[in-house]
């Protein structure tokens, strides 16, 4: 250490709020203690009314002065907000209060959380931010995640813990809002004509909290990504990440020093009290590390944790072969796309994003087929040609009596209950006109069906919730429909068919693979032989979403790739990645069999990567 | 003030409702509407004190010391009891009176009620907040003109007033008054915190400098080696004589001094200062310690004083009594 000199000592110091005081607040410094006082404004008034001879009786005092009394906290030694959101948690999970508490009362809420996946660090996390908008700490919070998961903070945030967050998409709307949330692939963005952050308003707020999720993609000081946050004027910081560093422990000191800086001293300090010669992942003194970690970091694994069963995920692929008149109809809907897929000029329609919005339709059912193709026919902005084939596609489908797959659908059923009677099974599909097509077919088979789609009230949801575990046997939904419920009670989800997100496929599965789920999963998944979808589906669920990650490391790994944002049709990258090997497949399954297989082998690589790193932080932490 | 029984404190703030007390659980049913409101649910509300019974209990409202419930309840109160009239119910006494040295000597004939006397009561709320900390204390001042009186009105009987007994009252500079005797008392407690909290934030802004420090430093010396290095290839370039070495010792200094003015251009003293500065106002602003005092309540009290005629060296002489200042006047 270098002594201080004097000068160091007496540096003055630059205070630059002072622009944000509000009238009448006092504002001054005891050496470096910022001091505030802020005068009640309604004093005035009660001496006004005392001059107007308004009086109340005087057992309202004495109840107003009991009632500061009992309300009064002092310091944090339970979280006093807990018994506001544990009607909304499906179970109690010590670790998660636990962390909470020692996040607001050890570590003044600047703090990186690094429990392993499946620990539920949301939760922890939202139990901190709970706690400090009920003892009146917080008032202006933002919060950064993945894009692909804005969503679901703001419905686990919703549901669980009644706060209401707004989405930043533009820099105007950084103002109004006190609970913000935004994706930090969107704020980060960096405008080098301006030499400004677009998001620029948001370092110029002064946020009581800032949550960061998955947060180990702040490894690299030189990027806009940890600039961006670096620049953020923050009272508490939680990063949020179960591998705090991927490659070396340059990533870890980067990622500190957002949350302290120099705790870890200067990066020459760092390079030589930490670092093993020129290696660069080798800590020299880990016990050192260790201990220093251990003053801004809480780290939990999952075996020393108590309450939560992992269960298996078992993935099932029912194949299903097309009928002649169905392959056919397949096949000339392709065509017309590829081909003859015209607007009412006569100028080709974008194939990409027709191929993404119709193909799905196509391979899901008749029904949903035909509900496009006649929505097409009656659309006057389509060419005569296009319409005219799709009539001739809709005449051939309406033949159809029976689709194959709602036969393989009713068989796959029945083997369900003869192995375990009655079990509950969740029914997905994407589209409305098959779920309605599914209830129809299945009901006349006797089964006892609830429909679950978009659209319902909260009371006609709970009420066909309470349904399905008490009396039907299987729950027919689109994803919209059943969005962050939890169906822990039942362990056979059908997909019929599959959105091409593997994101949106994690949320199915998810319904089912939470704390609570007593039994090992089974993941039955309908896909139409000599189409792209059986393709995508070996690679969504058997490479993917079925291969032993815990639920949450998925979306890390997609994010880790950067595939979990929007590409440039408005779709995620990965379904984007999927479209592109189907248009350069020009229909030929072989072809697109073999791009299928190339994204296969990267998302490989991106597991991999994920796993090594995964080693590397328990090496080092655990 | 010493702590409430949360359950005795639920029991008196309801007291006006139907309450069933039945194995540690209150129900608590037809509650004023405007409660209701305010909470944002519906009566009944069952109401558990401890946290095993609360997780047994479906829909249970958990009633602890800092808790939603009670922070709900203090939250419907703050604007309500701001204001309150009290009429002390006192009479002078005749014994202690006649004990009055103003009354040495004297015989009292007759004592009667003559007009009234005010006070006022003040009572402040006062919060202290701090990193993830919260402090708050009540504190009641009794001013009688322009003096404070060490008194509590509470030992007195005491009676509703009644508004048409007492006139207009104007009770800004009283209220003036007890705000700087406040001042004094609450730079008391801040004096308390602020001395833990300086010590804390100086150990942190003094990791921030020292950090900024070394850091500068290590740029100053990067810096230094480079010049120093310069310095050493040229004299060896001076001192070589063959073409080779001399090629290499060009380059080298030619890298050297590219690498000089990039360290130099990039005026990092000015940046780190910067930063520095950033992350010194963070750390001053997470340490902020925020007061507030609130005026509660206040209480105007009148009580009557009274006309005392004595026989004083075979004199009649009217006297006025203040009982509650114990006083001749």
């Amino acid at each position: 250490m270098i002594p201080f000199g004097e000068k160091m000592k007496n540096k003055k110091i630059t205070i630059s709020h002072e622009s944000k005081v509000i009238a009448n607040e006092k504002i001054y410094f005891d050496k470096n203690l910022k001091i505030v006082e802020t005068p009640a404004k309604e004093d005035l008034e009660i001496i006004e009314k005392v001059k107007n001879k308004e009086f109340e009786p005087r057992r309202v005092l004495n109840l107003k002065l009991k009632a500061e009394e009992a309300a009064k906290q002092s310091e944090i030694r339970e979280l006093i907000s807990y018994p506001m959101i544990k009607k909304n948690l499906a179970y109690n999970l010590p670790h998660q209060q636990s962390g909470a508490l020692r996040i607001l009362r050890d570590l003044d809420g600047r703090a990186l959380l690094a429990d392993e996946v499946g620990l539920g660090k949301t939760i922890t996390a939202g139990m901190v931010l709970k706690e400090c908008i009920v003892r009146g700490f917080v008032r202006r919070a933002l919060i950064l995640t993945p894009p692909s998961l804005v969503n679901q903070w703001k419905e686990e945030l919703s549901t669980k813990f009644e706060l209401n967050f707004e989405e930043i998409n533009k820099e105007s709307e950084w103002e109004n809002n006190q609970l913000a949330i935004a994706s930090i692939d969107k704020v980060k963005n960096f405008n080098t004509k301006t030499n400004e952050f677009k998001h620029s308003r948001a370092h110029e707020i002064y946020w009581d909290i800032i949550i960061i999720d998955e947060a180990h993609k702040l490894k690299d000081k030189n990027t806009f990504r940890w600039k961006f946050v670096d620049k953020l004027q923050k009272k508490r910081l939680l990063l949020l990440t179960a591998t705090p560093f991927q490659n070396d422990l340059i990533e870890l000191y980067n990622l500190l020093s957002l949350l302290r800086r120099g705790h870890l001293g200067t990066i020459s300090e760092f390079r030589g009290n930490f670092l093993v010669n020129g290696n660069e992942r080798r800590p020299l003194n880990p016990r050192e590390l260790k201990r220093k970690l251990s003053e801004v970091m809480i780290r939990r694994r999952r075996d020393e944790t108590k309450g939560i069963n992992y269960m298996k995920r078992i993935p099932r692929i029912q194949s299903v072969d097309l009928s002649w008149d169905e392959k056919r109809a397949y096949e000339e809907v392709v065509d017309m796309l590829l081909v003859h897929y015209f607007d009412f000029n006569g100028n080709p329609i974008n194939t990409t994003l027709a191929i993404h919005s119709v193909l799905p339709k196509i391979t899901s059912s008749s029904k949903s087929s035909i509900e496009f193709l006649e929505n097409l026919i009656a659309n006057p902005k389509y060419h005569k040609t296009t319409r005219d084939i799709a009539k001739r596609i809709v005449e051939q489908l309406k033949r159809i009596t029976q689709d194959t797959k709602i036969g393989k659908l009713i068989e796959l059923v029945n083997e369900i209950n003869k192995k375990d009677r009655g079990a509950k099974i969740l029914l997905y599909t994407k589209h409305p006109a098959t779920l309605r097509y599914i209830s129809d077919i299945l009901r006349k088979q006797k089964f006892k069906i609830t429909e679950f789609r978009g659209g319902l009230t909260r009371d006609e949801k709970s009420k066909r919730i309470k349904e399905f575990m008490e009396k039907s046997q299987i729950l027919v939904s689109t994803e919209t429909g059943a969005e962050g419920l939890n169906f822990q009670f039942c362990n056979n989800l059908i997909n019929y068919d599959l959105p091409w997100n593997p994101m949106a496929v994690e949320q199915r599965i998810g319904r089912l693979d939470r704390i609570g789920q007593k039994k090992n999963i089974f993941i039955y998944n309908l896909a139409t032989k000599g189409t792209m979808e059986e393709h995508v589906v070996d690679l969504i669920i058997n490479k993917m979403c079925c291969i032993g990650l815990v639920m949450g490391e998925l979306p890390i790994i997609l994010f880790n790739m950067g595939l979990d944002s929007k590409g440039k049709s408005g779709s995620s990258k990965f379904e984007e990645k999927i479209m592109n090997a189907f248009l350069d497949s020009k229909n030929n399954l072989s072809r697109f069999a073999n791009e299928i297989g190339r994204v296969g082998n990267e998302i490989n690589k991106g597991i991999q990567n994920y796993e090594q790193t995964k080693k590397y932080t328990s090496e080092l932490l655990d | 003030m010493a702590d409430y029984n949360p359950k005795d404190f639920i029991l008196e703030f309801f007291k006006d409702c139907k309450i069933d007390d039945k194995e540690g659980i209150l129900t608590i049913r037809e509650v004023p509407r405007d409660f209701e409101e305010f909470i944002g649910k519906k009566s009944p509300y069952k109401l558990v004190f401890d946290f095993n019974l609360h997780a047994k209990v479906k829909d249970s409202e958990l009633v602890i010391q800092g808790s939603y419930f009670l922070l709900a309840i203090r939250d419907y109160l703050r604007n309500r009891g701001q204001t309150s009239l009290l009429k002390l119910d006192i009479k002078p006494d005749l014994s202690e009176l006649s004990k009055n040295p103003k009354l040495k000597k004297c015989k009292i004939l007759e004592i009667k009620p003559a007009g009234y006397n005010f006070l006022s009561e003040f009572s402040f709320l006062s919060v202290y907040q701090y990193l993830n900390e919260k402090k708050q204390a009540i504190t009641r001042f009794l001013v009688k003109d322009k003096e404070f009186l060490d008194l509590d009105i509470s030992e007195f009987k005491t009676h509703e007033g009644n508004k048409e007994e007492i006139p207009l009252m104007d009770l800004k500079e009283p209220y003036n008054l007890t705000k700087k005797k406040l001042d004094m008392q609450v730079n008391k407690e801040i004096k308390m915190i602020k001395s833990s909290l300086n010590a804390k934030l100086s150990k942190e802004l003094n990791r921030i400098k020292d950090h900024y420090f070394k850091q500068i430093k290590e740029k100053d010396e990067e810096v230094e080696r480079c010049k120093e290095k310069i310095k050493l290839l040229e004299s060896k370039l001076k001192h070589t004589y063959y073409d080779r070495d001399i090629n290499i010792f060009k380059r080298m200094i030619q890298e050297s001094k590219v690498r000089l003015e990039m360290l130099q251009k990039r005026s990092y003293r000015e940046r780190l200062h910067a930063e520095e500065i950033f992350h010194i106002n963070d750390e001053v602003e997470k340490y902020v310690l925020s007061i507030k005092n609130i005026l509660i309540n206040i209480t105007l009290c009148y009580y009557p004083v009274y006309s005392i005629i004595v026989l004083s060296k075979g004199k009649k002489i009217s006297k006025k009594y203040d009982p509650v200042l114990k006083k001749i006047l």
